[in-house]
Order: structure tokens, then C-alpha cells, then sequence
């Protein structure tokens, strides 16, 4: 009951953020965590990225707003627009309206709100700081990535990108003038404006310049929301969940995710094994269901031959799942939670009760 | 399953044209690198020369020249392709001077914004593929008749093949935007793209949604589809007989054979909702890939071809 008492534990704290790739479940594993603490009594906020219609629907709400939403007693839900998040921020910092308008048109701006590493995880984090303070956890789900790990590297990769001291030492004295106003002093920096230049012309230049000019104040508050960001994901009442299948899970994944998050002093609660085959968890079924003539059968032979080779099948399925998950526990050294395969997609809060019973069991008396 | 043995030659009724290049795409875990695996074996029992192209951030950090492509225990050719070393042979190939180049990859602006502008290493890594596929023997014939391309997750995957599009409108002069119009041309004409789903609510409406954002953002349709890891147990007449009429006491050998059943039966009606809605969807019939539990590519291969059989 290990994973138990680490998930336990988790709900008491203060932030629980869901990570893993895309496709595992990791939604409704936040919802069900998040409706687990608030039967707990805690007043709980989950929020989530897109959430799929299912979802919406087993919260029993038409739409989720950027807002918390009240769901049911003391279970709150959010949807996080990182675009949108971009955007207030954009304008709460412009100077005027029409330089607000010039930044939002930018082509370069449209780009880098959408597609640049790491800005979705740090605007999920500015959205989600805003509100922190009226609940009691919050639990998190992180954007579809590739890897489990592009949450954590998300502030340092966009801090990168728009550390204003470098591109202003390239760009600005470039473009304020309108043309090359001064020649960079090395030649490392001659040959990079040169390359750039040549390579993407000058109206990209353009809309690049313009968006660094228009953004300075922008930069102080990514500054700061990146920075908060990493204080946060340290701090005590913070853990992380990684959210995986036997189907999709790589072994070396939840190991590299534990290592990873060790690396930087941060607190991993536990692996949470989705849709596993209910016979991994049961420890299979009794071979003798699988043998001919093992007591009295009501079926005919040639059905009960048809069936048994069925569940030979199944049997394979569930010792895959089986070793697969051995392998995850044995290589991370978290403790895993298992969730069975469940017959229906999560569809209410009913079935939501049903997920978070496997991760969070209510103690008898409790 | 049956293995393939070397000295004898499977040949086999192809699902799909495999001549030219192949972009494999699907949300992660859908079996995107199994597929791709499968189709690159496939095309070289078809008696092709094949490349695979594998796309992620490389394991070896600090690694600054693309690997070239190598052949593999399989038989096809392959090489893993990361966009920022891409990027980094493209500025060695516009520098030339070897000390310049060291001193510009490692400086902070390099690092930091020309390497991570959004689009501009993946569409340096998409004219990577390109040249390979136009890369010819000593007697002029293609080196590689086909290319199959395993691609990052949706998102990214989307916004490699978007790039050249983006680019192009965004700066429509230069070198790069007469790269991005070659690139335009060559996929729109000589490129396909093929989704990868199974049969899962995300994964289907993702792949749809996929679909969607491509046609809006490069006009360019997916060739053919791949709906994955469909188990397609079908009970015969008279077990499905036997779940509708037999009532077997609880714990009994029976009754766990029946809830088996009825669970096949389950499974097999939500494989076929989705199988519907993905054709619906796409506006093309998916290919059903059968599960695997070998995951080599030759047991790829005789799955893939087994739906057209």
C-alpha cells in the first residue's frame, strides 16, 4: 500500500502536478485525484488543458471557463488557455492600446504563443498562481508532452529564449534605427546577424524586432512568473505524479522521470499505472479455467473451447501488463498505484468516484 | 505468428504505395515508431531500398553533426534526426570555416534563439529528408526508393510539416523562404502523410482534430490511415448464444469464461464505434492493425499486410 500512502499524502499537500505523455489518461487521473481530496474535505481545484468533451460531461459542466467553476461540495475546475494567458498578459503590459494591438498581431508573437517550448507550462503556472490562494490543493494537469520532463524545463527554456540582455545586444540597436545602426563588435556576432539576414530577410527581422522592443515590460513578468515557478515546484507541499500505461509506458521513462525530478530536489509521490488489465492487478485467473474438463460446464465443447482460447489471450495480455509494470516499479523506485481498464470511458462523476477509489481507497472509518 | 524466413521471399499484396516518402504521424503511444518499423520492413520485402528516418531530440547531449544513415539488422536503412543538429550542419554548411562555425554553435545566442526559434530547425530538418530522397547511387538511380518518416507526437509532428507553410508566409525573400517553397512543392506533390490512431476516444478525436488543422494550415490531406491495435475477437454464433441464454453461478469456470466473452464482445463494439467515427472523420478507411505482442519489425510488417489479405 505504498503508492496508497504516497497519494494520501499528496492530497494533503498543497500542489499536485500530473505528468506524462499524451493519450494516458492523465485528465481524468487529475479529476478523480482532485475529487479524492475533496471528499477529503479540502477544497480543491483541478485544472486542466483542453479538456475533452468526456470530461466536461463527468464533471457534469457544458463548458469550463478560464475561471474556477464550482463542480460539486468543495471540487472546483479550471481550464487553462495558455494562448489566452499570453494574451491578458500582454495586456496588462502594454503600454497603449495600439502598441497591445501591434504585439498581438505580430506574426512572431502569434508564433512563439503557440508553438515555443515551455511557454504553455509557464502561462499554465501565471494562470494557475492567480487563484492559488483560494483553495486548498491544487492539482495540476500538465500539458500533452512528449516527454514527462518538458514540464520541469519549461521555465529554463523559455527564460532562454527571451532573455532580453542577449537579443538586445543583437536586435535592438539594429532595428531602432531601421537599418544596421551599428556593427556588432565580434565577428562571431558579424557572421550571426549576417546568416539571419540572409536567411529570413528583413521583414522577419522586422516582426522580430517589434515584438522585443514591445515586450520589454513583458519580460520582467515572464521573469517572474518563471522564477515563482521554480519556487514553487520545490516547495514543501508540492509533488508530482507520473501517469502512465502498460501500453505505452517505457521502462526507462519512469525511470529517467524519478531521476530527473531527484536531480532537482523535487518530491515525487508515485507512478500511477492507468488501464491495466484487471487481471494484473487480480493476479490473473485460476489456470484450471483455461484447461478442458475442469468440472462442470453448462457449455457446449465447442464453445467452451472457443472461450477458454479467449481468455488464454486475455491471460497474455494481463501477464504483459503485468511484467511491463514490474519493470516501471523495480527501474524508478517509486511506488506504483494501479488502475484497472475500466468498462465504460469515464463518462460522469460516478465513474470518476470509481477511478479515485483505486488511487485514494477510503479507509474503513474514515 | 509465422516467421519469415531468410531464404524464401514473402511476397505480399502491399496495403499502401509505398514508393516515395512517407510521413508517419499520430498522437504519442499510438504505436507511430511499431508502424513505421512495419512499413520500412514491408517496403524491403517489396524489394525496395529503404530508409527510416527516426525524429526526436538526440540522447547524446552536446552531439553537433547529424548521424549519416546506416544500415540496420533489419535490413532497411535508418538514421534518428534531430532537429537542432540539423540545424547546426546547416550553419556549418552556410559558415564553412571550422573555427567560425565552433565559436557561433557555441555562443548564447546561438544556443539560445536561433537554435529554439520555433520552425526554423524543423524546417531545416524537413529539407534534410528531402535531399535524402532525391539522393542518387553512382548510376543515377534513387539511393532509397522509399522513405519512411517516423515523426514527433501530433503537435510537433504538425508543426514540422506546418513550418514551411508558416515560413514562407512570414518572410517570403531569402534563402530559407526559396528552401520552404521547395519544401511546399515537394510535399504537396511527392510526399504523403499517413495518420496512426487506436481505437480510443483521444486518439481518435486527435486525429481528426489532426487531420482538421492540417488541411486548414498546408492544404495537404492525409494519404491513408492506420487505426492500431485492434483486438477483433469475434465470438462465434453459438458462444454469443451461450452469453445470452446460459446463466452460470457465480465463481464457477463458466462464469469467468462468460464475463470473458462479454467483455470481447464489449471491446469489439467500441473497436468498431471508433473504427466508424475515424472513417467518418478522415473521410478515408482506416487500415486495421491487429495487436502485437511481437514488436520487431518483420511481425509488424505481416500485421500491416494482413488487412489487405
Amino acid at each position: 500500500m505504498k503508492g496508497a500512502a504516497a497519494i494520501s499524502a499528496a492530497l494533503q499537500g498543497k500542489l499536485v502536478i500530473v505528468c506524462g505523455p499524451g493519450g494516458v489518461g492523465k485528465t481524468t487521473v487529475s479529476a478523480a485525484l482532485a475529487l479524492a481530496a475533496a471528499n477529503l474535505g479540502r477544497k480543491t481545484l483541478v485544472c486542466t488543458i483542453d479538456p475533452s468533451k468526456r470530461l466536461r460531461t463527468s464533471l457534469g459542466l457544458a463548458r469550463l471557463t478560464g475561471a474556477p467553476q464550482k463542480v460539486k461540495g468543495r471540487l472546483f475546475a479550471m481550464r487553462l488557455d495558455p494562448k489566452q494567458t499570453f494574451d491578458d498578459l500582454v495586456r496588462r503590459h502594454a503600454a497603449d492600446p495600439e502598441a497591445r494591438e501591434r504585439v498581438l498581431q505580430n506574426r512572431f508573437y502569434r508564433e512563439i504563443s503557440r508553438h515555443l517550448a515551455g511557454t504553455h507550462e509557464v502561462m499554465a503556472m501565471e494562470a494557475l498562481m492567480g487563484v492559488s490562494g483560494d483553495f486548498d490543493l491544487i492539482v495540476l494537469d500538465t500539458p500533452p508532452a512528449s516527454s514527462a520532463l518538458a514540464f520541469l524545463d519549461a521555465p529554463k527554456r523559455v527564460l532562454d529564449f527571451v532573455d532580453g540582455r542577449i537579443l538586445r545586444y543583437f536586435l535592438k540597436p539594429y532595428f531602432v534605427a531601421g537599418h544596421l545602426a551599428i556593427e556588432p563588435r565580434t565577428i562571431v556576432g558579424r557572421t550571426f546577424l549576417r546568416i539571419l539576414d540572409s536567411a529570413v530577410g528583413l521583414q522577419f527581422l522586422r516582426d522580430l524586432s517589434e515584438f522585443f522592443l514591445a515586450f520589454e515590460g513583458l519580460f520582467e513578468s515572464f521573469r517572474q512568473t518563471a522564477s515563482a515557478m521554480g519556487a514553487l515546484l520545490k516547495a514543501e507541499g508540492t509533488t508530482f505524479l507520473l501517469v502512465t500505461t502498460p501500453a505505452t509506458s517505457r521502462v526507462s521513462e519512469g525511470a529517467a522521470f524519478a531521476e530527473a525530478l531527484r536531480e532537482r530536489g523535487l518530491t515525487a509521490a508515485a507512478i500511477v499505472a492507468n488501464r491495466v488489465h484487471p487481471w494484473a492487478i487480480e493476479g490473473g485467473i485460476d489456470a484450471s479455467v483455461l484447461e478442458s474438463g475442469g468440472g462442470e460446464s453448462q457449455l457446449p465443447e465447442e464453445v467452451a473451447r472457443e472461450l477458454r482460447a479467449l481468455a488464454a489471450r486475455e491471460q497474455v495480455r494481463a501477464e504483459g501488463d503485468a511484467r511491463q509494470l514490474r519493470q516501471v516499479a523495480s527501474k524508478s523506485g517509486l511506488p506504483a498505484v494501479l488502475v484497472p481498464e475500466l468498462e465504460s470511458d469515464v463518462h460522469d462523476l460516478r465513474s470518476l468516484a470509481a477511478v479515485a477509489a483505486w488511487l485514494a481507497p477510503v479507509e474503513a472509518g474514515s | 505468428m509465422a516467421r519469415r524466413s531468410a531464404d524464401k521471399p514473402v511476397r505480399r499484396d502491399l496495403p499502401v504505395d509505398l514508393d516515395g516518402t512517407l510521413f508517419i504521424l499520430g498522437k504519442g503511444g499510438v504505436g507511430k515508431s511499431v508502424i513505421s518499423d512495419g512499413l520500412a520492413a514491408l517496403a524491403l520485402e517489396a524489394g525496395h531500398k529503404t530508409l527510416l528516418v527516426r525524429i526526436g531530440e538526440s540522447v547524446q547531449e552536446g552531439r553537433r553533426e547529424s548521424p549519416a544513415p546506416a544500415p540496420t539488422k533489419h535490413g532497411f536503412d535508418a538514421v534518428d534526426l534531430d532537429p537542432r543538429v540539423a540545424m547546426d550542419d546547416f550553419v556549418r554548411h552556410v559558415v564553412r570555416l571550422r573555427p567560425l562555425f565552433e565559436r557561433i554553435i557555441r555562443s548564447d545566442v546561438y544556443a539560445k534563439f536561433f537554435a529554439a526559434a520555433p520552425g526554423l530547425p524543423e524546417l531545416v530538418l524537413l529539407g534534410r529528408i528531402k535531399e535524402y530522397a532525391a539522393e542518387t547511387d553512382r548510376s543515377g538511380a534513387l539511393r532509397w526508393r522509399t522513405i519512411v518518416v517516423d515523426c514527433p507526437s501530433s503537435g510537433h509532428g504538425l508543426l514540422m510539416l506546418e513550418t514551411p507553410f508558416a515560413a514562407y508566409r512570414a518572410a517570403p525573400v531569402g534563402p530559407f523562404a526559396r528552401l520552404a517553397e521547395r519544401i511546399m512543392t515537394w510535399l504537396k506533390t511527392e510526399a504523403r502523410i499517413a495518420l496512426v490512431a487506436i481505437p480510443e476516444e483521444m486518439a481518435v478525436v486527435e486525429a481528426i482534430e489532426f487531420k482538421e488543422d492540417l488541411v486548414e494550415r498546408t492544404g495537404i490531406r492525409p494519404s491513408f490511415a492506420f487505426l492500431n491495435r485492434m483486438r477483433q475477437e469475434r465470438l462465434s454464433a453459438a458462444a454469443r448464444q451461450a452469453v445470452a441464454e446460459i446463466e452460470a453461478t457465480a465463481g464457477s469456470s463458466d462464469r469467468l469464461l462468460l464475463d470473458c466473452a462479454v467483455q470481447a464482445q464489449h471491446r469489439a463494439r467500441i473497436e468498431a464505434f471508433h473504427q466508424r467515427r475515424l472513417t467518418k472523420g478522415l473521410g478515408l478507411k482506416p487500415l486495421v492493425v491487429g495487436e502485437l505482442s511481437d514488436c520487431r519489425p518483420a511481425a509488424m510488417a505481416t500485421a500491416l499486410a494482413g488487412d489487405a489479405a
